[in-house]
């Protein structure tokens, strides 16, 4: 469960936080992530993975891809919609939430 | 608008199961479905989730009807509804072999307390269903529309896997 | 006589009940295009077919209703498959979509089944979770050739997941350390060894498979998910021993997931997305690509 706290700084980069759970996994949920200047689109929706999943310690999903930005693009299915994230490792879940995602927002700039 | 109702075997027998139990006064039993919904390309879907049986002490007699049940099974519903984000179908079946159809009764009664539902959840529709001995019939309410919906497909999966198109 | 007559022995029902019966292929090269044949001739009449690839030479070793016209074209695969599907019976529905599935959910969400026949552990892992979440029969089928002492080994695996029944994790066909693995490599899983009869196989068990789901001919009829595995060596199809060994197992891989459906899921968006559909006519020919 998120702490309102950190919920709150994740607001910041971001229209909505939302829970979701998928069997046994909790994402967040972004709505409208703003993405770094110069991005198309400039935003997104978005899911923060914060557990180890399928070989990343902690992982982020847009709903588009970006183009030129990232590397070794895949969709995967999660939550009924489609999403798209691409290699990115490295990214400690030992952080506020919205460290791990400007950790993985790094990418993107 | 094309409507897709889901369920599993398990789900069907389950509810079968407690709805042709019998009770002390009432004729007949009636249950509540919790459903969540989908979009596929031309229906909307309506998935079964949990049957909720009415307690047996929450049937009101009244020998005009096959069954009555009061406040407290309502609340029971709506407590559902509000707690788990879910739609909520009124079932009762109806013993015969073919689509079931509702009687005048049912559609008075149905009129009554579907609407409650949307207090509590007035963003999902809600509705009510018909089960036979081999088959199911429903119908949903949209929020902010009066008049129902028939659905217009059922899908049964488990160890036979069922389908078929209502009745126009 | 109708063009059924010989397989009346599934019901007098049984040309009603395939023709309204809805089914995803995902993935139309070996394997799927033969399900899609093998659908299509015993009359199933409505298709969701998903694959984003075109037919290329390296595919025409395989892919039933390939030609070598479709090479030089690089005819996308589902239009290969539609034209197989129309060319055996013209009335049949398809909606052939030339992009990855997850870019199709709507096409697939309807579905009564689905079959599977992609190349990867990831692709697999999220149709079954579709599968589950829409409570719909998902049949997967796959093969690989591996190298061993004394040659190569042709085998292969056909599982039946149904809702409420065991998984291809409980199966232990998935798992998290080749998810992990596949990840790794950016899901390059294509480009194994494939050829045209294993597939054959694999896709009339499948098949098999779905119309005693729809159609049982006989009482005598396994309960629940199964698996299947193919031993292409020896030539047999036999019940994988984890089947018994899990007899009183019960999947706890969705709990809280199956019958779930779209947790963004609002009515209004539904409702005019749904009546939008309503006014479009389907023509049998006609192909969706949907944008990204």
């Amino acid at each position: 469960m998120i702490s309102p706290e950190h919920s709150e700084e994740l607001r910041g980069f971001c229209k909505d936080v939302r829970e979701m759970q998928q069997g046994t996994e909790v994402f967040l949920y972004l709505e409208g992530l703003r993405l770094p200047p110069e991005r198309q689109p400039a935003e997104v929706d978005a899911l923060l993975c914060l557990h180890s999943r399928e070989g990343y310690s902690t992982r982020l999903y847009l709903s588009t891809r970006i183009a030129d930005r990232g590397v070794n693009w895949t969709v995967v299915y999660l939550l009924d919609r489609q999403w798209h994230t691409w290699s990115w490792q490295g990214v400690s879940p030992n952080q506020r939430p919205a460290q791990v995602l400007v950790g993985h927002l790094k990418a993107l700039q | 608008m094309k409507i897709h109702f889901k369920l599993t075997e398990d789900l069907v027998r389950k509810m079968r199961g407690d709805l042709l139990r019998p009770h002390g006064h009432a004729a007949e039993r009636v249950g509540f479905l919790s459903c969540r919904f989908g979009t596929s390309e031309d229906h909307l879907i309506i998935l079964g989730s949990d049957y909720h049986p009415v307690e047996d002490e929450h049937y009101e007699f009244d020998p005009r009807v096959g069954a009555r049940f009061g406040a407290a099974a309502i609340r029971s519903a709506l407590q559902m509804a509000l707690s788990n984000g879910v739609g909520i179908f009124h079932i009762h079946c109806h013993e015969h072999l073919g689509e079931p159809r509702p009687s005048r009764v049912d559609w008075t009664e149905w009129a009554k307390f579907v609407p409650d539902f949307w207090h509590v959840r007035p963003e999902l529709p809600h509705g009510a269903l018909l089960l036979s001995k081999d088959r199911l019939s429903g119908w949903c309410w949209f929020p902010g529309q009066n008049d129902p919906i028939k659905i217009s497909r059922f899908t049964v999966v488990g160890q036979r896997l069922t389908y078929w198109e209502a009745a126009r | 006589m109708s063009w059924q007559a010989r397989q009346s022995f599934l019901g007098k029902d049984s040309t009603d009940i395939l023709r309204n019966g809805r089914v995803g292929i995902v993935g139309l090269g070996g394997g799927g295009s033969h399900v899609a044949q093998q659908l299509a001739h015993i009359g199933v009449e409505n298709f969701v077919l998903c694959d984003p690839d075109h037919y290329e030479d390296k595919n025409h070793n395989r892919t039933v209703g390939g030609t070598a016209a479709d090479v030089d074209a690089k005819t996308p695969k589902v239009r290969i498959a539609q034209r197989l599907i129309n060319d055996i019976n013209p009335k049949a529905r398809v909606s052939a979509v030339k992009h990855r599935w997850q870019n199709a959910l709507p096409f697939l969400r309807g579905c009564d089944a689905i079959f599977g026949c992609v190349d990867s552990y990831a692709e697999r892992d999220q149709l079954e979770r579709l599968s589950r979440r829409f409570l719909i029969s998902y049949i997967d089928i796959g093969m690989d050739v591996s190298k061993s002492e004394s040659g190569q080994v042709v085998h292969g695996q056909v599982i039946l997941s149904l809702p409420g029944s065991l998984c291809m994790h409980c199966f232990n066909f998935l798992r998290p350390k080749l998810l992990e693995l596949e990840a790794q490599d950016y899901g390059q899983a294509g480009g194994r060894p494939q050829v045209i009869w294993p597939n054959g196989v694999l896709a009339s068990t499948a098949v098999g498979l779905f119309i005693q789901l729809i159609l049982p001919w006989h009482s005598d009829v396994r309960p629940g998910s199964v698996m299947y595995d193919y031993d292409g060596n020896r030539h047999t199809m036999i019940l994988s021993p984890r089947v018994n060994a899990l007899s009183s197992v019960s999947c706890s891989h969705f709990d809280g997931s199956e019958g779930e459906g779209d947790p963004f899921w609002n009515a209004e968006d539904a409702i005019t997305s749904v009546m939008q559909a309503g006014v479009k006519s389907l023509n049998p020919d006609t192909s969706i690509t949907p944008s990204i």
